[in-house]
């Protein structure tokens, strides 16, 4: 499983990026499925699930600020983490 | 060409900035409008030169640098999101029109301290006077007329005590002085790309700590569900798709001015101004107008005891030299230095200037005033 960490905007999602990446957290930067915002157009990191209570603490520690999380199975369909 | 207008353009660049220009011209897509290559290197490109203002400039958050077309495009933003109709704002004597004219279109009351160039204690003394009946403070770090330094330290430390937002138009300091924007505490610092960061025209940045307004709304290629503009930075005040090519080459000059450093660019630029005010000095045609070398950047005016300004920048012109006379859009400044009737020719040096070019400049000068050169 992966997790999408989503952001408000693509300078969000680069920050959260840049943050990861200096944390040692692979991740890919992708547009987010139009069907997990209720906003339009928005951007998030793909990282390992395994990554994600990490990844959420690097990203608080470092003022990178995210809308949600969400989980991607095998199938790769979206269900919304626990906040 | 000596050229020594850079005051009004850096036209002496280094040539990675010229290079990454083409180059993104070649390569790049719009960012944020699509999650192909081109797009996404092109994004990649526009964060990067967020993080390197960042920290050139001491941001602890990137996504608070702004993409602007100019210094002024930034200081309309700034000024409109913190001033209104009414409103007492103090500035110095030496502001550009990018400055006042906005302000004069709002309609806001201005409070000028209008004392003379490179006199820091009689400024400070005179700001804090007029300080009480403030809400707000926009003052330039440099004037771009005379190259005096305005003491923005003590300016800041006024401000932050008494809680009035401040805004800093640092058009001739970004890239030659240090500009510390955690430090200072303004609630904007505007700056162009294509002066001391090296970028090239049609390029700016605005560092932000408030609120703030947009000046164009449109798309952004965020929330794009909503009529309104997103109201997180940067997107809020970047509408319509940005200058990639031109962001890109803001990128190089601004690595540029990091690897070199901006105190050793100061030291150069203030070496090169000194040389040039002693030797214009000795020469007896010019009135140079000139302060200590801690209070002066690479900006200087000088007004030619006979025949106009624009006639001795027209004679340099013809010797290849590029300079510039007139009022320099800050009519305030000449005002306040009573220099408004005759304007002055300005000289600015770049780092890449030579010592031989201002050795150059000032033989011609001397030959030119010698030969009786009004036309």
């Amino acid at each position: 499983m992966s997790a999408l960490i989503l952001f408000r905007s693509l300078t969000y999602a680069q920050r959260g990026l840049y943050v990861l990446s200096r944390s040692g957290i692979p991740g890919k930067l992708i547009k987010a499925p139009r069907d997990l915002t209720d906003r339009g157009c928005a951007y998030g990191v793909l990282i390992s699930d395994n990554r994600l209570a990490q990844a959420k603490e690097e990203l608080a520690a470092q003022h990178a600020e995210y809308s949600s999380v969400w989980l991607r199975n095998a199938l790769g369909e979206y269900h919304e983490a626990e906040p | 060409m000596i050229y020594l207008d850079s005051a009004a353009t850096s036209f002496l660049k280094p040539p990675e900035t010229a290079r990454a220009v083409t180059g993104a011209m070649a390569r790049f897509a719009s960012p944020g409008r699509g999650i192909y290559g081109p797009a996404m290197d092109a994004a990649e490109t526009v964060y990067r030169c967020r993080e390197t203002a960042a920290s050139l400039f001491h941001l602890p958050d990137p996504t608070r640098v702004v993409f602007t077309m100019n210094a002024t495009h930034g200081l309309n933003v700034a000024i409109r999101s913190v001033v209104r109709s009414g409103m007492r704002v103090l500035v110095s004597g030496y502001e550009h029109n990018a400055v006042v004219r906005p302000l004069a279109a709002l309609g806001a009351e201005m409070l000028i301290v209008d004392t003379p160039p490179f006199d820091t204690q009689a400024f400070l003394c005179g700001f804090e006077k007029k300080l009480d009946k403030a809400d707000a403070v926009v003052v330039t770090h440099v004037s771009n007329v005379f190259g005096f330094i305005l003491p923005v330290r003590e300016i800041s430390a006024l401000c932050g005590k008494r809680g009035i937002p401040w805004i800093l138009d640092a058009a001739q300091s970004a890239g030659s002085l240090p500009v510390d924007f955690t430090a200072l505490g303004a609630e904007f610092i505007a700056m162009p790309g294509h002066k001391g960061l090296l970028g090239p025209q049609g390029t700016g940045l605005l560092l932000c700590r408030g609120d703030a307004e947009p000046l164009l709304y449109g798309g952004t290629g965020s929330m794009s569900d909503s009529l309104s503009m997103p109201e997180s930075l940067p997107d809020r005040l970047e509408a319509g798709t940005q200058n990639v090519c031109g962001i890109a080459g803001l990128l190089a000059g601004m690595e540029y001015v990091q690897r070199r450093g901006v105190d050793q660019i100061r030291a150069r630029e203030g070496r090169l101004s000194r040389t040039l005010i002693r030797e214009l000095e000795q020469l007896g045609t010019l009135r140079v107008i000139s302060g200590p070398e801690q209070n002066q950047a690479g900006v200087l005016s000088v007004i030619p005891v006979r025949g106009s300004c624009e006639e001795l920048a027209s004679r340099l012109w013809e010797q290849g030299v590029a300079v510039r006379s007139g009022l320099h859009c800050a009519p305030l400044a000449h005002e306040t230095a009573g220099t408004k009737k005759t304007g002055t020719v300005r000289l600015s040096v770049s780092p890449f200037n030579t010592e031989a070019e201002i050795y150059e400049t000032v033989r011609i000068i001397k030959k030119i005033m010698q030969n009786n050169y009004i036309l």
